[in-house]
């Protein structure tokens, strides 16, 4: 492979991975620019493993174990803003390019349905639909097993759909 | 709108800009060139296929051991096995690995890998029809079936760009059996409704989660089909491809018209006519210059197609004699309505009922309850409902 193949190879993975990267992080950082910055850095630093005769056999697997670590150095370095604040101000998802968008308001109460799960169901939720992660991707994301993610998944779904219709009591 | 849908339409609309994009894309190249060692970099489907060396080398090292040794036949008794039994692993492990080698073109390897997610769902379905379905092999089933879907959903992404047409066949296809099996587990759990627990449940989402997937990638590939300077002759092998599944679906439709019941009669003479007008729809809109518009048409009539024919399979497979209890009737509207007619005197009506008291639709409760007490708890018998596949369009 030459290196304008190489190149056109890696941006097409950056093509797939950057919005449910960017949006992983974004979850968990809740400010656009440091997912942003955690967003390029995970690119740059699989690139970085690449160039040094590693070999990676999931890059999106890859990429989003990247972006955990960079959340987690980002959180012992400075406390910021929680998912829940996020949620109950609402957020402004791409700025001012924000396109199609006609259900703010119920997005606002999905999210806050959202946020009224438990924490390791939210997180799966987030991973399925925000990141579109496969449940196999999710499982070796977590290191838990591929059933136990499934049943999380429809158990969150269910309780997502409670919470909507009904609210949290 | 479903909160599910909400989530996934909120989630999507955060993403970066344009210019956010392509500042970080500069950033990316510039680094990139900046690093002399060329390395390797790993398909965005490597996950998918990250033992697929393995794979190819198992199934050449097995093609061999089946001539070598003459065990073919287990090979062939291995393909009724469901989860559970001893052949299954041969199933799985053997018969559908040399299946996936002998795959070489996208095409075909999105039919074979649509082919191994259909199986799953036909032994689920086989399993709740038996009553066997249990927690482990729903799960065995569920983490199979989607991996199947996902490879199929990713063999037709990379027929898109350079073969739309194949690409429409193969998603319409491969939500067809979404659909159709989707509709089977449906009828099936109408009548087993002990088996209609959480664990059937995450099978049915997971159908359900798959179908619209594949129907937004249809779409994106009828989008991709509609820029072609040949869709006037793509779309034109589009219709030849359907007509003739057309034709070897009426010949079905006749043949196994024979026998059934005639409400089933009815459900097929609708559906083939739901066919034709399809059909002749697309046809319409061919011959006016509409290849995008006369494409979506051709997708139905093939839907339509697909669908009934694994309706009509599933029908021989799991249609069970026996009568449907009549109709149901919940509890308090029968209960009112008796009183408000004031057909017998309160205290003397005794009506029978079935009633919603479990899943709706499953297996018919009959009560008997006297309008005085409005309680269903007198008596109560549980009649087991037949399974019947519902053929109708």
């Amino acid at each position: 492979m030459d290196s304008k193949a190489i190149e056109t190879a890696f941006l097409d993975l950056h093509t797939r991975y950057a919005d449910p990267l960017f949006r992983h992080a974004y979850f968990r950082v809740s400010d656009r620019d440091i997912a942003r910055d955690i967003t390029q850095e995970s690119f740059l630093r699989m690139w970085e493993y690449l160039s040094t005769g590693n070999e990676v056999d999931n890059p999106k697997a890859f990429l989003f174990r990247v972006a955990g670590n960079l959340v987690i150095d980002h959180y012992r370095k400075k406390k910021s803003t929680s998912l829940e604040t996020l949620q109950e101000d609402g957020f402004d998802p791409v700025g001012d390019d924000a396109e199609g968008i006609t259900d703010a308001a119920e997005g606002t109460h999905v999210m806050k349905a959202l946020s009224g799960l438990p924490p390791k169901e939210r997180e799966v939720l987030m991973m399925r639909y925000g990141e579109e992660l496969s449940v196999s991707e999710i499982a070796v994301i977590s290191g838990e097993s591929a059933n136990a993610i499934s049943v999380r998944i429809h158990r969150a779904t269910k309780r997502l759909r409670d919470l909507f219709d009904h609210g949290p009591n | 709108m479903d909160p599910i849908k909400q989530l996934k339409t909120h989630f999507r609309t955060l993403r970066l800009s344009d210019e956010e994009r392509c500042t970080m894309r500069e950033v990316l190249l510039k680094s990139m060139r900046a690093t002399q060692a060329l390395p390797r970099i790993p398909s965005p489907y490597a996950g998918v296929f990250m033992t697929l060396r393995f794979k190819r080398v198992t199934a050449v090292v097995a093609i061999l051991a089946v001539i070598m040794s003459g065990t073919g036949s287990i090979a062939s008794a291995a393909e009724g096995a469901v989860p559970g039994d001893t052949m299954y692993a041969v199933k799985v492990h053997f018969n559908e690995r040399v299946a996936a080698l002998a795959a070489v073109t996208p095409s075909s390897r999105a039919a074979v890998a649509t082919s191994h997610a259909e199986r799953r769902l036909e032994e689920a379905e086989v399993l709740m029809a038996r009553g066997e379905l249990n927690e482990t092999l729903a799960m065995e089933l569920s983490v199979r079936f989607n991996k199947s879907a996902e490879e199929a959903a990713t063999h037709i992404d990379d027929l898109t760009d350079n073969a739309p047409e194949e690409a429409t066949i193969a998603s319409v296809e491969l939500e067809t059996v979404f659909s159709a099996h989707g509709r089977i587990f449906d009828d099936i759990v109408m009548a087993r409704a002990e088996e209609a627990s959480e664990i059937v449940a995450v099978l049915r989402t997971d159908l359900a989660e798959r179908a619209e997937e594949v129907a937004r990638k249809r779409d994106e590939s009828r989008l991709a089909f509609a820029g072609r300077e040949d869709g006037k002759e793509a779309s034109g092998r589009v219709l030849a491809s359907v007509s003739r599944a057309a034709e070897d679906a009426a010949e079905d439709i006749a043949r196994e018209a024979e026998g059934l019941l005639p409400e089933d009669v009815l459900a097929l003479e609708n559906r083939t006519f739901a066919i034709t007008t399809a059909l002749d729809e697309g046809r319409a809109k061919y011959e006016l210059g509409a290849y995008g518009d006369a494409l979506a048409e051709f997708e139905r009539a093939k839907s339509y197609i697909g669908i009934g024919k694994r309706l009509l399979e599933a029908k021989v497979r799991f249609d069970e004699p026996g009568e449907i209890p009549t109709e149901e009737v919940p509890v308090e509207e029968a209960i009112d309505a008796v009183v408000a007619e004031e057909v017998v005197a309160p205290e003397m009506a005794t009506i029978t009922i079935a009633t919603e008291m479990r899943v709706v639709g499953t297996n018919t409760a009959t009560d008997t309850a006297t309008s005085t007490e409005m309680k269903k708890e007198v008596t109560r018998e549980f009649v087991p409902r037949p399974i019947r596949i519902n053929l109708s369009p």
